[in-house]
């Protein structure tokens, strides 16, 4: 009995089943395309750090960040919000997040496990983001900076000493050539020769010998040492200090005056500026296998230095203090680069090179050729997408930081006025008016204290930055410049006022004690502000919180008062506050007709 | 000498132990104090030893010996939060035996008054107390000493972190130093170090 025929398809059906093979190999090979895109840097954020309009940016990092612990970008997500609540002077808004980021950065072999994500995105395009060396060594100093903030350098210090790993010295490979190079080309280059020595070693021992030759050497991160260093001169650690400090001036030369500084002790209040954005990673090379860092897109490095001038009462000084470290640097240089990109980049070329020969075999005439050429060209379209280096990076990393050692008067001394003189700072880049920043209400440090500021220096010279005033009343500046008679200091800016002093017993009495809102308790008070759907931070938060009331939002705080936070919200107007309960507007029209009549009277 | 040979052997045993902690960052269950031992190096103490047996009455007397003790110094490679530096402290001062040792000598321990209120927000239990000028202080400075290995990849890929903390008590008058103690412990981490 013969063999049945086989029905053949009909031709319509066999070609929607090609048709549909296809559009399924396009949409796979789309959908990897799209995983795998080189990274965008968030060009608004940026944008609001430039102008220092840090409330809205921590807020925008905030909503934009996966609260889920296994999303590959959930470290990354976590530096920004560190970054921006600390520049934004609220470092305690993002506690949680913080301890978070340490948590992971001091966590081994996160990555160990994301094989079915490997096999689908491509090794480097699964990995869960951890940054580059220099990133996490800026991780470790930004984590350090809010503890200093805080005056615990014990906290400080452990930071520092994680910033300053061992890093990895290519020069056996590189034959006495930099690690480090100004353009792509010239950073491709280091790399492709690390990796053609790796393959030329792996080839000479049958493919057994270690994937690439280095040496462990110690860190030249200058603001690793300098926190440490710091924080060894506020615990009085003096071995471990000069330790730290000969280190400096072995890896920087260029600081020795300021390691003297350190050593000598004559400050009170170091402030940590940091300043512009750091490069952005691309791609570079065969399929885009091998990262490098480009800072045409971040800010130019010089060796342009900080200018501070401090004035209190008759008493000022100036002084000037040179970059400590530049991360344009520290990304050119492959000695601050993740081997795991190398190793990567490695695989992916050969892959590459593979994938290519394979489709000159696909424009054979043969029509099965021709078949498997069409695969491999989709194969290679799939594995060029996903042989691409992973560019994410944290693109609100400073391209310089510099650390300003100052000796202000004490809250003892009679210099420069009483204690409650205030210290106002002036800090700017030199010949860059548009970064000027002036502070205008920086406590004095206490005697045998040294004080840590943290500012990110706004870029665009908007008017409040040197404003050169204080225009609300708040927990570190009880009298503000706007106030037309001493009252409007005392009275809620909810109910009319200048003052957004978080409401307590003291607050309440000195209100009191003008003849303001007698009848109101400090309970009556905080009830007010919950009316509103104003919450206070200290009273009402659980470590996180929003916007300032000034800003539109709905919390009541005073960011640390050396910071830029403070500066805008602070040293500009926000117009007069809208009240939604009844009770509040109730309370604010009577105070304004109270007032009204007063003036008139006067 | 004998704790750098101890953290050699550790290193060295650490692919044997097989641990599953990615981190060495010190949890709260890693902290333990050894109450037993640190009661019999104060039993041991000459000042102790000196000291008669005599229980602590209800109230306050003139020559009673008051402890205040302090919130631990943080000298350690790793980031401490408060409450870290403070479970320590309760551990020891809570401790059955030790609070028993310094009962029956007639020592009262108390926390600085400006600490109690955050110590208790910790979620630490801290007893009510009278607030007595102190005649003694208890401090404690935490250190870890950190060990590096390439184990099984060609990178850093196994850590150990021995954390001590060194006690003292200090009397307010004299500053002679009356004891000092010492806990110690370890956490040990796998997984590639800058991974």
């Amino acid at each position: 009995m013969p063999a049945p025929t086989p029905i053949p398809a009909r031709p319509s059906t066999r070609r929607a089943r090609v048709a549909l093979a296809g559009l399924g190999s396009l949409g796979t090979v789309a959908l990897l395309l799209a995983g795998c895109a080189p990274y965008e840097r968030d060009q608004q954020l940026i944008d609001l750090v430039r102008r220092g309009e840090l409330g809205e940016a921590r807020m925008q990092a905030v909503e934009r960040s996966n609260p889920n612990t296994g999303d590959r970008d959930y470290l990354l997500d976590r530096y920004k919000i560190v970054a921006l609540s600390l520049a934004d002077g609220v470092p305690e808004s993002s506690r949680t997040q913080r301890e978070r980021l340490y948590d992971l950065l001091r966590t081994q072999g996160l990555n160990k496990d994301n094989t079915v994500g490997s096999f689908i995105l491509g090794e480097g395009n699964a990995r869960i983001w951890k940054g580059e060396p220099f990133e996490q060594a800026m991780a470790y100093c930004l984590i350090g900076a809010g503890d200093g903030i805080r005056g615990d350098w014990g906290n400080v210090r452990a930071a520092a000493n994680n910033s300053l790993f061992l890093l990895r010295d290519f020069s056996g490979s590189l034959n006495g050539r930099s690690s480090s190079s100004d353009s792509l080309a010239g950073q491709e280059a280091v790399r492709r020769r690390v990796i053609d020595a790796a393959s030329d070693d792996a080839a000479s021992t049958g493919g057994d010998a270690q994937p690439f030759a280095y040496t462990p050497i110690a860190s030249d991160f200058e603001l690793g040492y300098v926190l440490k260093a710091l924080a060894n001169r506020a615990m009085k650690d003096t071995g471990e200090l000069d330790e730290t400090l000969a280190t400096l001036e072995k890896v920087a030369p260029r600081l020795g005056d300021f390691a003297q500084t350190i050593r000598t002790g004559d400050f009170n209040c170091a402030v940590i500026v940091d300043a512009g954005f750091a490069p952005r990673k691309v791609r570079t090379g065969p399929g885009g296998a091998i990262a490098a860092w480009d800072a045409a897109f971040g800010s130019t490095p010089d060796d342009a230095p900080l200018i501070v001038q401090a004035f209190a009462g008759d008493w000022q000084d100036r002084r000037t203090f040179p970059v400590i470290t530049d991360t344009v640097r520290l990304a050119r240089d492959l000695r601050w680069n993740n081997l795991e990109d190398l190793r990567l980049a490695k695989n992916a070329l050969g892959d590459v090179a593979i994938v290519g020969g394979a489709v000159m075999a696909g424009a054979s005439d043969d029509r099965s050729v021709q078949l498997a050429g069409l695969g491999l060209v989709l194969a290679g379209l799939a594995m060029k997408s996903t042989s691409g280096a992973d560019t994410r990076h944290c693109e609100l990393l400073p391209q310089r930081t510099y650390v300003a050692l100052l000796r202000l008067p004490t809250s003892d001394e009679a210099i420069g006025g009483t204690a409650s003189t205030p210290v106002r700072l002036r800090v700017q880049i030199a010949n860059r008016p548009e970064t000027a920043l002036l502070l205008p209400a920086v406590p004095r440090p206490r005697s045998g204290n040294i004080d840590l500021h943290y500012i990110r220096l706004p870029e665009t010279g908007q008017p409040w930055q040197t404003a050169d005033t204080v225009r609300y009343a708040n927990d570190a500046a009880a009298t503000s410049a706007a106030a037309t008679n001493p009252a409007d200091d005392l009275t809620p800016w909810i109910l009319g006022g200048r003052c957004v002093r978080t409401p307590t017993d003291a607050s309440v009495a000195r209100m009191h004690a003008a003849g303001i809102l007698t009848s109101l308790s400090l309970r009556d008070l905080q009830d007010l502000y919950r009316e509103e759907g104003i919450r206070i931070v200290g009273l009402d938060d659980a470590g996180e919180f929003g916007m300032h009331i000034l800003e539109g939002g709905t919390w009541l705080f005073t960011p640390a008062p050396g910071s830029t936070g403070f500066v805008r919200l602070f040293s500009q107007d926000h117009g007069p506050y809208t009240p939604r309960s009844a009770r509040v507007r109730a309370i604010a029209e009577d105070l304004a007709r109270t007032k009204a009549s007063s003036d008139r009277r006067d | 000498m004998a704790l750098w040979a101890a953290m050699l052997a550790a290193c060295s045993a650490v692919a044997a132990c097989a641990p599953t902690a990615g981190t060495t960052r010190l949890g709260g269950a890693d902290i333990a104090i050894d109450g037993p031992r640190l009661r019999q190096t104060l039993a041991d103490a000459p000042y102790f030893a000196d000291r008669p047996i005599r229980p602590r009455t209800p109230s306050p007397t003139a020559d009673e010996m008051v402890i205040v003790a302090r919130e631990l110094e943080n000298r350690s490679n790793d980031r401490l939060s408060a409450s870290d530096r403070w479970a320590p402290v309760a551990l020891l001062i809570n401790d059955s035996g030790v609070r028993a040792f310094l009962n029956d000598r007639g020592v009262r321990v108390m926390l600085p008054p400006e600490d109690v209120a955050q110590v208790r927000a910790l979620g630490i239990d801290v007893p009510e107390a009278p607030s007595m000028a102190p005649t003694h202080t208890l401090t404690g400075v935490v250190r870890t000493i950190t060990r590096q290995a390439a184990l099984v990849s060609s990178v850093a890929d196994a850590r150990k972190d021995v954390t001590l903390v060194e006690w003292t008590l200090t009397d307010v008058r004299t500053r002679e130093v009356v004891w000092s103690g010492r806990t110690e412990f370890a956490r040990v981490a796998r997984g590639v170090v800058a991974d």
